[in-house]
C-alpha cells in the first residue's frame, strides 16, 4: 500500500502545515503551483497572502469536501443560506467577520471556486432583507454620504424601498 | 489505506487580522452579489456608502466590458405591474452594463425598447408581457402586422428597398427555398449598413406574453430545428439544421435573423399552457410540449431564471395535487403569498359549486357532481396534507390566522349551504362537515342533520 504523498504550506506568518496532496488540489493556485515544480517528496508551498488563521479553515474545507463534493449554491439566492448547504458547513461558518471576511480572501487567492461560493453566498444572506442601515450596524460600515447626497440616492431608488 | 492527519506546525504569535469589508476587491464584492439579485437589492445596497455606491454604479453601467462579470437584469423580482413607466426607464438606463434582460409582467413600449438598446444585451427574454409599439404610425405593414415589438436593426422609413423587398418575399416567394435565399441575401445587404444598435444581442426570447407569436426582427428570418429543446437554456439556444421556412413540418423551430459580420440572432417563443405543459411556437409552424409533469416545468423555469414574476394561477388550473405538492416542495408555489391563499382560493372555488341557498338552483344541485368535481378532490386532499404537515400546519394556524378565519368563514357557508339543500330535499345523502374538516383534518361524512351537528359540538365542548 503506497503512502499519501504530502505537501507543506507556508502562511504569511510563517506556521507551516502539512496536507495531503490530494486534498489541497482542491486549489487551482496550488494545483498549478505543483505542476510545474519537481516532484519533491514533500514540496513546500508558500501562501504569503493568507494568515495561519484562515489558511487552517481553508485546510479544514478542503479535507471534508475532497471526500464529499459541495452542492453547487443557486444563484441568486432564494432564502437562506442554511437552508441550501449541508450541516457541516453550517457549523464551519460560524466564525466571526473578520476570519470570514480572511476567509473569502483566501478561498479568492487560492483559486478554490466551490469555498468562495459558500462564503460569499454567506455574506449575501447576510445581506438579504436588510436596510442599508442595518447593513453598515452588521458591518461596521460608516456612512460617509453627506446628508444632501443620501438624501438624493434615496429619493432615485425610491421605488426599491416599497419594493 | 493509511489515514494521515494534518500537521500543524503553529508559530507563537499568531497574526492580528486586519481585513475589512472595504478591503475587498471588486471581483470579490461581485462574486458576492451574484447571489443576489439585481433588483432592488444593487438599487438598495448603493446606499450603504460611498465604496459601495461607486462598485454598484461601475458594476451596474459598465460590468458588460468586463468579461468576468455577466449581469442579469431581472424584472421578475420586483413587480414593475405596480411601479411608475418612468421608474421602469430609469433602471435600464442605469444598468447599461448587463449582458441579460428579463423583462416581466410589464407594457413594453418603444421607450423600454430604446432603453434597451443602450445596454450591451445579449439575451433579451420577454416574459408575460404586453406588446404597445408605434409600429403603424411608422408605416409599417400594419395590414399584415398585429401590434407587435419592433428591435430597431434598421430604419425602414429610410429604406424603401427593404420595404419592398420584404412585400416582394411576403406575396410572391414563399413558394421556394431558392428564392427565400435571395431573398435573405438581399436583404443581408440593405439591413445591414442601417444596423448599429444591439450589437451583442444574441438571443431573443418571447415567453407566454398575449401576442407573443406576432413577436418580430425586422430582417431576414431562417428556420432551424431546435436541438434538445426539452432542456432549453435560453442563454445557450443551439442550432439544429436549417429548415424550409414553409414546410409544414410540426417540430419545434427556432427562428435566426443574419447579418453580415456577426452570429445569427436567435428567436424563441415559448408559450406555457395549462396543466404544466410548455409548447414552442413560432408563428403557426407548429408547437411541442417542453414538458408535462410538475418537474420539467419547475425546471424549466428554474433553467431559465424565470420562477419569480410567474404567476402560478395559470399553472394551478385543473392542476392534480400531486403535480401541486411537488410545485410546493420545489418552490413553485407557496401556500400563502400577499394576505391571499391558495387553500382560500380554492374553498372559494369549492363554495362557487356549492348548493346555492336559493330554491331554483338547490334543485339543480347533485352532491355527486360535486364530490366528482376536480375542485372537491383538490380541497380535500389539500386539507388532509396540510394537517399531515406540521409546517403547514403552523402557517394555517398560527403564522396566517387572518387567512385561517377566512377559511373558516367560507366552510361555515359551505356547511350551511347543505343543511338547507338536505332541508329543502329532505335528501339522506352524506355530506361533509367543512368547518370541522378544516380545524380537525378528519373528513368525516354525514347523512342527518342531528348527526352532522355531532362535531361541531364536540368541539366546541373541547375547546371549554
Amino acid at each position: 500500500m503506497s503512502e499519501t504523498k504530502q505537501v507543506e504550506l507556508t502562511s504569511k506568518d510563517k506556521v507551516s502545515f502539512k496536507v495531503d496532496r490530494d486534498v489541497i488540489l482542491m486549489s487551482g493556485l496550488v494545483k498549478d503551483m505543483l505542476e510545474e515544480g519537481d516532484e519533491d517528496e514533500t514540496p513546500i508551498i508558500p501562501i504569503p497572502n493568507v494568515d495561519s488563521k484562515p489558511l487552517q479553515k481553508v485546510i479544514e474545507y478542503c479535507q471534508y469536501h475532497h471526500k464529499e463534493p459541495a452542492q453547487e449554491i443557486e444563484k441568486p439566492l432564494k432564502g437562506k443560506i442554511e437552508d441550501v448547504i449541508c450541516d457541516w458547513d453550517k457549523k464551519f461558518l460560524e466564525i466571526d467577520q473578520s476570519l470570514l471576511i480572511e476567509l473569502i480572501m483566501a478561498a479568492n487567492y487560492l483559486n478554490i471556486k466551490d469555498l468562495l461560493d459558500l462564503t460569499c453566498a454567506k455574506v449575501a444572506s447576510m445581506i438579504k432583507g436588510k436596510s442599508p442601515e442595518q447593513i453598515r450596524e452588521m458591518f461596521g460600515i460608516e456612512n460617509d454620504f453627506t446628508p444632501e447626497e443620501e438624501a438624493k440616492i434615496r429619493e432615485e431608488n425610491k421605488w426599491c424601498e416599497e419594493a | 489505506m493509511a489515514q494521515l492527519e494534518t500537521e500543524i506546525h503553529l508559530a507563537e504569535t499568531s497574526s492580528v487580522p486586519t481585513s475589512s469589508w472595504e478591503d475587498l476587491p471588486m471581483e470579490i464584492f461581485y462574486e458576492i452579489l451574484s447571489f443576489l439579485p439585481m433588483l432592488p437589492f444593487f438599487f438598495k445596497l448603493s446606499r450603504v456608502n460611498r465604496t459601495w455606491n461607486e462598485i454598484l454604479n461601475y458594476l451596474m453601467e459598465r460590468a458588460a466590458s468586463d468579461p468576468r462579470y455577466n449581469l442579469h437584469l431581472n424584472f421578475g423580482y420586483i413587480n414593475p405591474s405596480k411601479m411608475e413607466y418612468t421608474d421602469l426607464l430609469k433602471i435600464l438606463d442605469r444598468c447599461r452594463g448587463v449582458r441579460r434582460i428579463t423583462l416581466c409582467n410589464m407594457t413594453v413600449t418603444n421607450e423600454i425598447v430604446r432603453a434597451i438598446e443602450l445596454t450591451q444585451v445579449e439575451t433579451l427574454v420577454i416574459s408575460q408581457c404586453e406588446f404597445i409599439t408605434d409600429w403603424d404610425s411608422r408605416g409599417g405593414f400594419s395590414q399584415y402586422w398585429l401590434p407587435q415589438i419592433i428591435l430597431n436593426f434598421d430604419k425602414i422609413e429610410n429604406d424603401t428597398r427593404n420595404r419592398y423587398v420584404y412585400s416582394r418575399f411576403s406575396s410572391r416567394t414563399k413558394s421556394s427555398q431558392n428564392n427565400f435565399r435571395a431573398f435573405t441575401e438581399l436583404v443581408e445587404k440593405t439591413v445591414t449598413p442601417t444596423m448599429k444598435k444591439l450589437e451583442k444581442l444574441k438571443n431573443v426570447i418571447v415567453f407566454d406574453c398575449q401576442n407573443g407569436c406576432n413577436f418580430y426582427i425586422q430582417g431576414a428570418l431562417l428556420s432551424h430545428y431546435l436541438e434538445n429543446y426539452d432542456k432549453i437554456d435560453f442563454c445557450n439556444i443551439v442550432l439544429g439544421e436549417k429548415v424550409d421556412i414553409i414546410t409544414k413540418d410540426p417540430l419545434p423551430k427556432v427562428s435566426s435573423i443574419s447579418f453580415r459580420d456577426r452570429e445569427p440572432i436567435k428567436i424563441l417563443v415559448v408559450k406555457s399552457q395549462q396543466k404544466f405543459q410548455c409548447s414552442l411556437a413560432y408563428k403557426n409552424l407548429g408547437d411541442a410540449d417542453i414538458g408535462e409533469s410538475s418537474k420539467d416545468i419547475f425546471d424549466f423555469l428554474k433553467r431559465n431564471d424565470l420562477i419569480n414574476g410567474y404567476d402560478p394561477g395559470k399553472l394551478l388550473e385543473n392542476i392534480p395535487f400531486s403535480d401541486f405538492i411537488k410545485g410546493v416542495e420545489m418552490g413553485l408555489f407557496t401556500l400563502f403569498s400577499n394576505g391571499k391563499s391558495i387553500i382560500l382560493e380554492k374553498l372559494e372555488a369549492l363554495s362557487e359549486i356549492s348548493p346555492r341557498l336559493d330554491p331554483t338552483i338547490v334543485e339543480c344541485f347533485k352532491n355527486s357532481s360535486f364530490t366528482e368535481s376536480s375542485t372537491f378532490k383538490f380541497v380535500t386532499e389539500l386539507l388532509e396534507w396540510i394537517h399531515k404537515t406540521p409546517s403547514a400546519k403552523e402557517d394555517l394556524f398560527e403564522q396566517h390566522k387572518p387567512i385561517y378565519k377566512s377559511c373558516v368563514k367560507v366552510c361555515k357557508d359551505i356547511d350551511k349551504r347543505f343543511k338547507y339543500y338536505q332541508t329543502k330535499t329532505k335528501s339522506n345523502e352524506e355530506f361533509i362537515m367543512w368547518a370541522f374538516f378544516l380545524e380537525s383534518g378528519q373528513l368525516i361524512k354525514k347523512s342527518t342533520k342531528r348527526k352532522a351537528e355531532e362535531p361541531s359540538t364536540k368541539n366546541k365542548k373541547s375547546k371549554k
